[in-house]
């Protein structure tokens, strides 16, 4: 029988598998098995797709793998999502390391500012950089060409490298709440016995601190770099234009065809299915460090007592960082929208501009679709990220604590839908409601369709960050837990929940806020009772009314902060350690 | 003998099934109200008419709104209008189809579209045969040859038409630079900085036998792929507003320019001297819609006067068949300076059989001449 490293020889002691945590987190198996079988019948489709009527063939993957087309969009992606992701961590690891290992003052602010940003649309991002960097209209290349007489501009953010900064500067706020928990969790006694055998601060880090902090950032690269692989929104406002093209935006070509063109979901759906075996090779990889997880565990039951490191009169180096990067990726994007929102039409800033501004958007708004939006996009953003918390507890557990052979296949299916393009999903969760389940569970046009798929797939990430924190709990406070007889149930209510709470807090809220701005599944569920607040404002945006989505999201982002702030302010007295 | 038999039998079951299926494809129109008083009252025992579109289309959401009151305040109806936006115009007729061959109800009750998804509609019979003209409450101007407003069968009901140009943005694009020849555009200072769409609008219209022809467009449209910045959609009016591309070649249609010129948006509107076609807009109905005579009823609505001005003044189009049309007179005004005119329908796109493999070849050459 495999035994568990790191676990004790003593039999007695080992977790039982309670069924109510098996029942739990094999509920979303389910979910996730048929999801992909109806993915990969859709790809053998050609025709009209999901009716029993369409050819099969392997067409879709001829296609994908035979044209020259799609090598080159790979390459672009690839480039795109490596520039992204070492952005992201460039800007969200030293700031979770900041916020959560040193004295750096105002630390409720950093949180509440990178929340904060997540609720700004990323199509306000990739505009408000367009007006930046953009090599005609940019002011930045504008202000160069006249400094130095250039013929053109020499920034140039319409290539795969330059939409990969937007995006990166986009995801870095993710970058930063994968990453913080783990700095929150981890005991500093091996950076203090660095210390005290003569290491200096940077040896430290090197050595000690960032191999601790190894399976969260690794987590966080495979996580950060699923997200750009699929990511649309920046691609398609920079990049569609400017004909470079990504997956996403290539899948957007696929299923927007032309007039009487039918979508071609099978080669999307094809991709996907190509896109599993990439799934398989991440899940391994992340699995095998998983597999070495004793080595990283440095919370246990004696003396848990997290120190931090004095900046000193280097904190205002800190500040000005954040700073730096708060401005060009929120503030920006901010004054974006409510200039957008005021102006009759959308033109680079300027004083005409600026005396035209006006309420007239708000006033063409359809409020009752706003406010159906918005009743839907609550109840999601309420039921989501709990009923997520839940079953990737039972199925962090399982992995992690569990020495159960059938791990892998728990990793492998939590991780599996991150790495599937979420329109993929949808089609999948779409065709499934329609012809499979219609006789007995009419899930087709109801908000539950959009809940369960976004669940399925936000189970990466709530799984992710629950197993970077249940690796760091030492075993031998469950172990006493079990010896005093206490159920695995129990002793996960009693003990695990407890120490997690930050953890809970932080992806309960975090899952909220992809819940409340995530669009893509949304727009290929939409009907008349399910449409959500993102849905609205992305048709407004795609139906070239940019100054009604600019007015829907100012009025929500408004709305939205106090309550960001208030949670923020009560969450980080209960949770951040004393200062 | 036996085999004369047999055959006879084969003859008499086949005459039976085709005569059923002419009884019902029949039912379908004999189902249809005879006229407006009939559509009138059924639609009188419909309470809710759902609409699926973009928000772009006939205003959105509060354009329906309007449109709805002015149909109940006109007929004595009271139908209650819920409108939620909707996928493209392709999209829908594919999501409609999904639905119909899964039993369930259409998503909406009545289709705003163009000729390629009523092309479509017809081929899986989606839509309802109607007694449109029955239901009008004024006579059209004769059509020109070979476009009939009534699609094939009844399926659809022609209500709005709109010219294919190029849309430029007026403080970049001025006096004797706005071009009057599609060759106008490849000018070298506007390399780099002009845009297409990525589904050929116009071009491959262009590129059909009744107008220019593929060979003439596919050469034109090489050049073109060279010389562009970038592919935008029809109605990505903010690219040229905010100066990122000083024009599009081509547009869908001039509705949006129509719309922008009145709140002083700078857009512009050229319609080229070798080629016209004019887009046709179309209402029809759903088989599987919740309320049919209430939706039949909406786009017999649109031919109202009353309608057809506010969609003018409102959306930036009308229906060329009517004498008071806008887009009747700019139609008149473009074949006056000599250009060859098409009328974009569901019959003409079905009789152009080189359509679909030129437009995808037209669609390749835009998306991958420059391609990073």
């Amino acid at each position: 029988m495999e035994q568990v490293a790191g676990w004790p020889r003593l039999r007695g002691l080992r977790p039982r598998v309670s069924p109510l945590l098996a029942g739990l987190a094999s509920v979303p198996l389910l979910v996730i098995f048929v999801l992909v079988a109806v993915l990969v019948w859709i790809s053998f489709q050609t025709g009209i797709l999901g009716s029993f009527e369409a050819n099969y063939s392997l067409d879709n993957y001829a296609e994908l793998l035979g044209d020259p087309f799609v090598a080159r969009v790979t390459l672009n992606t690839l480039v795109f999502t490596v520039v992204a992701t070492l952005v992201a961590l460039t800007i969200g690891l030293p700031i979770a390391w900041l916020t959560e290992r040193t004295t750096l003052p105002g630390k409720g602010l950093v949180y509440a500012t990178m929340t904060l940003g997540l609720l700004i649309p990323g199509i306000y991002t990739a505009m408000g950089w367009t007006f930046i960097a953009h090599q005609r209209i940019g002011f930045l290349n504008r202000w160069l060409v006249s400094t130095f007489g250039l013929e053109q501009g020499p920034i140039n953010i319409a290539t795969p490298a330059g939409m990969g900064f937007v995006q990166g500067l986009s995801l870095a706020a993710l970058a930063f709440i994968l990453t913080a928990q783990m700095f929150r969790a981890m005991n500093p006694s091996l950076e203090e016995a660095a210390k005290i055998h003569g290491m200096n601060f940077f040896a430290t880090l090197r050595r000690v601190t960032l191999p601790l902090a190894f399976p969260a950032i690794l987590a966080a690269i495979i996580y950060i770099a699923t997200i750009a692989i699929a990511t649309f929104d920046i691609p398609a406002i920079i990049g569609l234009g400017n004909r470079v093209y990504m997956l996403s935006t290539f899948v957007f070509l696929k299923t927007n065809p032309g007039d009487d063109e039918f979508p071609e979901h099978g080669v999307t759906a094809a991709l996907g299915v190509l896109m599993i075996g990439l799934a398989v090779l991440l899940t391994w990889w992340y699995s095998s460090v998983l597999r070495q997880g004793h080595r990283y565990e440095v919370v246990t039951g004696k003396g848990y007592r997290p120190t931090l490191v004095d900046l000193g009169q280097w904190g205002w180096a800190g500040w000005a960082f954040i700073g730096i990067y708060v401005v060009a990726s929120k503030l920006l994007p901010l004054l974006l929208i409510a200039y957008v929102a005021l102006v009759p039409y959308v033109a680079p800033p300027s004083w005409e501009m600026l005396g035209r501004m006006s309420f007239m958007a708000f006033e063409r708004v359809d409020w009752d679709l706003v406010y159906r939006g918005l009743t839907n996009t609550v109840l999601l953003v309420a039921l989501v990220p709990t009923i997520t918390l839940v079953i990737a507890f039972a199925m962090s557990w399982l992995i992690v604590r569990s020495a159960s052979r059938y791990r892998f296949v728990l990793e492998f299916g939590a991780f599996l839908p991150h790495a599937l393009p979420e329109v993929i999903l949808a089609i999948a969760a779409l065709l499934l409601s329609l012809f499979v389940l219609k006789g007995f569970l009419p899930l087709y046009g109801t908000v539950w369709l959009i809940a369960i798929v976004y669940v399925v797939s936000r189970l990466a990430f709530a799984t992710r960050a629950l197993n970077s924190s249940l690796l760091q709990i030492h075993k031998e406070l469950e172990e006493a837990a079990y010896t005093s007889g206490l159920s695995p149930v129990r002793t996960s209510w009693r003990i695990l929940v407890p120490l997690l709470r930050p953890t809970i807090m932080s992806v309960w809220i975090w899952s909220a806020i992809l819940v409340y701005r995530e669009l893509t599944v949304a727009v290929f569920l939409i009907s008349h009772d399910n449409i959500t607040l993102p849905a609205v404002i992305w048709s407004y945006w795609n139906s070239a009314a940019t100054n009604l989505a600019a007015a829907v999201t100012l009025v929500m982002t408004v709305v939205l902060t106090p309550l960001i702030l208030v949670f923020w302010w009560f969450g980080r007295r209960s949770l951040m350690p004393e200062s | 003998m036996l085999d004369v038999k047999r055959k006879r039998r084969w003859a008499v079951a086949l005459g039976a099934a085709l005569c059923s299926l002419f009884l019902v494809a029949g039912a379908y129109a004999a189902d249809a109200p005879k006229n407006l008083k009939e559509l009138v009252e059924g639609a009188k025992k419909e309470t809710t008419l759902r609409a699926m579109w973009s928000s772009s289309s006939l205003n959105g959401g509060k354009g329906f709104g309007e449109l709805i009151a002015g149909m109940n305040k006109m007929y004595g109806t009271n139908i209650k209008p819920k409108f939620t936006p909707g996928p493209s115009m392709t999209r829908m007729i594919g999501s409609l189809t999904r639905e119909l061959k899964a039993g369930q109800p259409a998503s909406t009750d009545v289709v705003w579209g163009n000729s390629g998804g009523v092309l479509q509609a017809g081929k899986v019979g989606l839509s309802r045969s109607m007694n449109w003209k029955a239901y009008l409450s004024r006579p059209m101007l004769d059509p020109r040859p070979g476009f009939n407003p009534v699609a094939k069968d009844g399926i659809a009901l022609a209500s709005a038409s709109t010219l294919v140009g190029i849309t430029y943005n007026s403080d970049m694009v001025k006096g004797d630079d706005i071009p009057k020849s599609m060759h106008d555009v490849l000018n070298p200072k506007w390399k780099g900085k002009i845009a297409s769409t990525p589904y050929a609008a116009g071009l491959r219209e262009f590129a059909m036998s009744d107008l220019l022809g593929k060979e003439v467009m596919v050469d034109y449209t090489t050049k073109l792929a060279a010389h562009i910045g970038g592919l935008i959609r029809c109605g990505s009016m903010d690219k040229l507003t905010s100066g990122e591309f000083a024009m599009l070649v081509f547009s869908c249609g001039d509705q949006y320019v129509n719309q922008a010129k009145r709140t002083g948006i700078p857009l512009g509107y050229a319609v080229v001297k070798e080629a016209v076609v004019s887009h046709t807009r179309y209402g029809h109905v759903p088989v599987h819609s919740q309320s049919p005579n209430a939706a039949a009823l909406f786009v017999a609505y649109l031919h109202t006067p009353e309608a057809q001005k506010w969609m003018w003044d409102k959306n930036g189009f009308d229906f060329h068949l009517y004498p008071e049309s806008n887009a009747r007179k700019n139609l008149n005004a473009a074949e006056a300076q000599g250009a060859k005119v098409v009328i974009n329908s569901p019959e003409w796109l079905g009789s152009q059989k080189t359509y679909r493999p030129t437009r995808k070849e037209l669609e390749k050459i835009l998306a991958e001449g420059q391609t990073k």
